[in-house]
């Protein structure tokens, strides 16, 4: 399987990816890992990525750095969809951090809740008292 | 598509697909480099041609990592 995907060339490897399966993000994360030990070269059709790695060490392994480079790849595209799924959490979180290192935001916050919903009660009782005087 | 020709003896062109490779950062190498580095005209609507003259595979090699460094981190 992996054979389909990875071509052994004289000098460098190239790396045939599922455009549906691996984003350009993830791409670019794993490359920038592999920017000390190889040079990369990029290109893309309609629905393939292809990535060529010529080793900067000469006597280097090209399979094996192709399949380091997957690895990589795996490991970026898991990190991104994990922040893409956690992102309420993570959100979350950081707002109680915040607010934890910063009490006097809390209190702004309720004071500019309560100060809102004060607001949406009179409105809603001016409307009340609008549409009682236009049934009389 | 092989994005690297050998153009001559020294020269080569590197063929950068625009949607892959920043228009800024290669507008500003270019600029930086334009002692060596030219972009020809194409009518190639996907890619970049860009020719790196007097430029041994190693040059070109290392001058792609740099594009992609920046394209990384801009």
């Amino acid at each position: 399987m992996p054979e389909k995907h990875i071509k052994i060339a004289a000098d460098h490897a190239e790396i045939i990816l599922n455009a549906k399966i691996y984003s350009k993000e993830t791409i670019f994360a794993a490359g920038y890992v592999f920017l000390d030990k190889a040079y990369i070269l990029l290109d893309q059709s309609a629905d393939k990525f292809f990535v060529y790695l010529y080793p900067q060490n000469e006597s280097a392994d090209l399979k094996k750095l192709a399949m380091e480079f997957y690895n990589e790849l795996l490991n970026y595209a898991h990190y991104f969809t994990r922040v893409k799924a956690n992102a309420d959490a993570i959100k979350s979180l950081m707002q109680r951090a915040l607010f934890s290192t910063a009490p006097s935001l809390v209190q702004e916050a309720e004071e500019k809740e309560i100060e809102d919903l004060i607001k949406e009660l009179e409105e809603e009782e001016k409307n009340v008292s609008v549409a009682k005087k236009g049934k009389k | 598509m092989f994005p690297l020709q050998k153009k001559g003896k020294n020269s080569f062109v590197l063929k950068l697909h625009k949607d892959l490779y920043k228009q800024e950062p290669l507008d500003r190498l270019l600029k930086e480099d334009k002692g060596w580095v030219k972009e020809l005209k194409t009518k190639d609507k996907s890619h970049r041609h860009c020719e790196l003259k007097n430029a041994q595979l190693k040059d070109v090699l290392e001058w792609a990592n740099y594009l992609f460094y920046l394209n990384k981190t801009s």
